[in-house]
């Protein structure tokens, strides 16, 4: 009978199905990029209705969940540059901030002994580095999760948040001291 | 130069290349800096772990463990009746 259902029935009858496979990786996925919880749900929401919308096109060649990260990476930038902060940012603060008068640092820097492999998959390390990176400024986060986690070039990031090559430079700086500073208080000493 | 500039020139060379003088300053600087040749090696683990977070693959097995169940049957919900809602008024 399937033949006759309208799409947006056949699409209906697979939405709790759907919700309840996808909805923790996508949300997780989500949150580490976007930061908010809220916001990470909305652009769960989202992704899950336009997939829904376009169920379709879905040519079942990739998995359902490749297909739905796609969806909802597409969503992600999207906000991005809904919400992107276009002025340049303030140079200078952190010097100040990271830095003593005779311009030596204020952290002390521990050495991480750690494998990066293994750590990444490490769940109470991730929950500390999401945390962090919620705490970067909105200016500064968007910049630096395209960059070193979605693993855009420097161009493409200027270009898809409309910002100059120094405004990201100065961007990417000031979340790596931030970043770097929050990880060693909470996960390295 | 100074752990205030080389700090600058660290994150900065991981987005252009450094011109000849900013390479030569950068490189005795760190020759003589413990604390500047650490924060180069945690910008590239940094660099490393994060890269890690790009692939899907990665949020398989951990997703559960980062939301408890109680917390994650209520989004469902919530989700799944919105998208109900939105899908009937279309
Ligand atoms: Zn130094």
């Amino acid at each position: 009978m399937s033949g006759k259902d309208k799409p947006i029935d056949d699409a209906r009858r697979n939405i709790d199905r759907l919700v309840n496979q996808h909805t923790e990786a996508l949300y997780s996925y989500a949150l580490m990029r976007v930061g908010k919880p809220d916001v990470a749900e909305d652009m769960v929401q989202d992704a899950l209705l336009a997939a829904l919308q376009s169920w379709q096109s879905f040519a079942g060649d990739s998995s359902e969940r490749t297909w739905l990260i796609g969806i909802l990476s597409h969503k992600i930038l999207d906000f991005f540059r809904r919400n992107s902060r276009r002025e340049d940012v303030d140079d200078e603060t952190w010097r100040t901030e990271y830095f003593n008068k005779s311009r030596h640092w204020k952290d002390r820097m521990l050495s991480w002994k750690a494998d990066p492999e293994t750590l990444a998959e490490d769940v109470d390390f991730r929950r500390v580095l999401q945390d962090c990176l919620r705490e970067l400024s909105r200016v500064m986060a968007q910049a630096f999760v395209m960059r070193e986690i979605e693993g855009c070039s420097s161009e493409e990031v200027c270009k898809h948040l409309e910002i100059s090559q120094t405004n990201l430079w100065v961007r990417l700086h000031r979340a790596r001291l931030q970043l770097r500073r929050c990880l060693e208080l909470n996960w390295f000493s | 130069m100074r752990c205030d500039q080389a700090s600058r020139l660290i994150s900065h060379s991981q987005e252009r290349q450094l011109n000849g003088a900013e390479r030569c300053a950068l490189s005795f600087h760190l020759l003589i800096c413990r604390v500047c040749r650490k924060y180069k090696k945690q910008l590239k683990f940094m660099r490393k772990i994060l890269s890690k977070l790009r692939d899907p693959q990665a949020y398989l097995e951990t997703a559960s463990s980062l939301i408890d169940e109680r917390q994650s049957g209520e989004m469902r919900g919530r989700i799944s009746k919105e998208i109900h809602e939105k899908l009937d008024s279309t």
